[in-house]
């Protein structure tokens, strides 16, 4: 490497690298890939359906609702956006008893389903 | 009118008497524009699905996380910008970017991630170090993690991530007529898959190494034009992101560096002080070389260019152009012949021994 101050800020820095380094070590145990530099490693086409007292919302409802678009492709692992939708309602959904549909499709390999409550 | 020299180290476009190094405050100051174009302002806002759950404490006050973040976003940024004390302002900005981040799961973006991290880094990076070592750690660190997440799916090895991307989601015309060709072989998929994952590897392990960490920039910039020319994607601003950084690992002169030349009227020194907005460079006008100084070559134009705030900008401006005068396809074709063209004419510079000045 090049030539530097071993100062405490050099230190710090590299602590900061070492907690990224640990980001992507710990995405080896988990499904989703936040703060683990993967980019683009799935492409995933997906719809998000949610009903509440058996009513479905529609499409702009369930994006203001988890604040991702209902349908598009994700360019991540479709995980994050289970993630996003488990944690809406568990916490601030818990309420509305919601029942969440996701069809997805990831890298053209077939349709799958995922919902939650989980069963 | 002259302007005084303490006005001139707060000119924003001056970026060699702060406390940064200056390629990293350019990289800083760029990346901040850059947030700001792509409306990061409204990404500033109170904190919804969190990744930490303490954060939701905000939710009973409302506002309050959203206006101390932009006020301090705002502060920061300004004093970056006129450059007072840079690199405490740059760890600000960038904790600001990374609190932002961990406030929201749901607007989680690797561009963003890496502003924060840039910023951060660029801070806590002395002065007084050769270069920017904990950047080229951070984005060896990028392209390990990509090449590792790639490698850990079977998609990627066996085409199926390429194919779909290509000829599902892209519609890639090059990419139908490749099948057709190949009798609907999934081989160009799997070549271009792991031409990728091979690539960023490399690049990692390079960016690593004093020595080879020219041949990582140009294997970096080869395959980010690549990419972009194939796909015209930027990856949100993953690209931008990344040929910004690239900037802090050029060759940024430290003090004045001296050139002996023929004429003070030629072109390219002409050009050189139209783009020096540091006053790095000056030259001497002798007929014959004095022992120590260097003559003002081409290969000598085009490394006193990589050190300049004005070539930077004047490239981010160009293609900022391109962007809101064309559209596409001639967006993608002036982008392309722009980036390539800059790319293959600098790229001497990258294959030559470090360069031997006098500098003052």
């Amino acid at each position: 490497m090049f030539k530097y101050n071993r100062t405490r800020f050099h230190y710090i820095g590299m602590f900061f690298l070492f907690l990224q380094v640990l980001g992507v070590c710990y995405a080896r145990f988990v499904p989703e890939r936040f703060f683990a530099w993967a980019p683009y490693d799935e492409q995933t086409h997906y719809h998000i359906q949610v009903l509440i007292d058996e009513k479905p919302l529609s499409d702009e409802e369930v994006t203001k609702r988890y604040r991702v678009t209902s349908q598009r492709v994700e360019s991540r692992t479709i995980h994050n956006i289970f993630s996003i939708i488990e944690q809406y309602e568990s916490t601030y959904g818990s309420e509305d008893w919601a029942k969440v549909l996701v069809t997805y499709d990831t890298n053209g390999k077939g349709e799958q389903l995922w919902q939650y409550p989980r069963e | 009118m002259a302007i005084s020299s303490g006005i001139k180290a707060h000119l924003p476009w001056r970026t060699d008497q702060a406390d940064m190094l200056p390629g990293v405050l350019l990289t800083c100051k760029l990346l901040l524009v850059l947030l700001m174009l792509h409306g990061y302002w409204g990404y500033i806002r109170d904190p919804y699905l969190p990744f930490i759950p303490f954060l939701d404490w905000f939710s009973s006050y409302p506002g309050v996380f959203e206006y101390t973040l932009k006020t301090l976003f705002v502060l920061s940024g300004f004093f970056l910008f006129f450059n007072v004390k840079t690199r405490l302002f740059g760890i600000v900005l960038g904790l600001c970017v990374l609190l932002v981040t961990l406030a929201s799961k749901s607007t989680f973006k690797n561009h963003l991630f890496i502003v924060s991290c840039v910023f951060i880094l660029g801070g806590l990076q002395s002065k007084q170090d050769e270069k920017p070592h904990l950047l080229y750690l951070q984005l060896a660190l990028v392209y390990f993690g990509a090449a590792l997440n790639k490698m850990l799916q079977w998609d990627w090895w066996d085409g199926q991530y390429m194919h779909n991307w290509f000829s599902v989601i892209l519609e890639h015309p090059l990419y139908s007529q490749l099948q057709e060709w190949t009798n609907k072989s999934r081989i160009p998929a799997q070549v271009i898959g792991w031409f990728s994952m091979g690539i960023e590897l490399v690049i990692g392990f390079l960016l690593l190494h004093r020595k080879k960490y020219r041949l990582a920039i140009v294997l970096i910039l080869f395959f980010h034009l690549f990419l972009f020319t194939l796909t015209k994607e930027r990856f949100g601003h993953f690209l931008d992101d990344i040929l910004i950084i690239l900037i802090s690992f050029a060759g940024w002169p430290r003090g004045k560096t001296t050139y002996q030349s023929n004429s003070k009227k030629t072109l390219k020194i002409k050009i050189l002080k139209l783009l020096d907005w540091n006053d790095s460079y000056q030259f001497e006008v002798s007929q014959n070389e004095k022992n120590g100084f260097t003559i003002f070559k081409h290969k000598h134009f085009l490394n006193a260019l990589l050190g300049t705030v004005g070539f930077y900008v004047g490239l981010f401006a160009l293609d900022l152009a391109i962007r809101i005068l064309f559209e596409n396809p001639m967006q993608h074709i002036l982008q392309c012949v722009a980036f390539w063209g800059t790319f293959l004419y600098f790229i001497p510079v990258f294959f030559e021994k470090p360069r031997n000045t006098i500098t003052h």
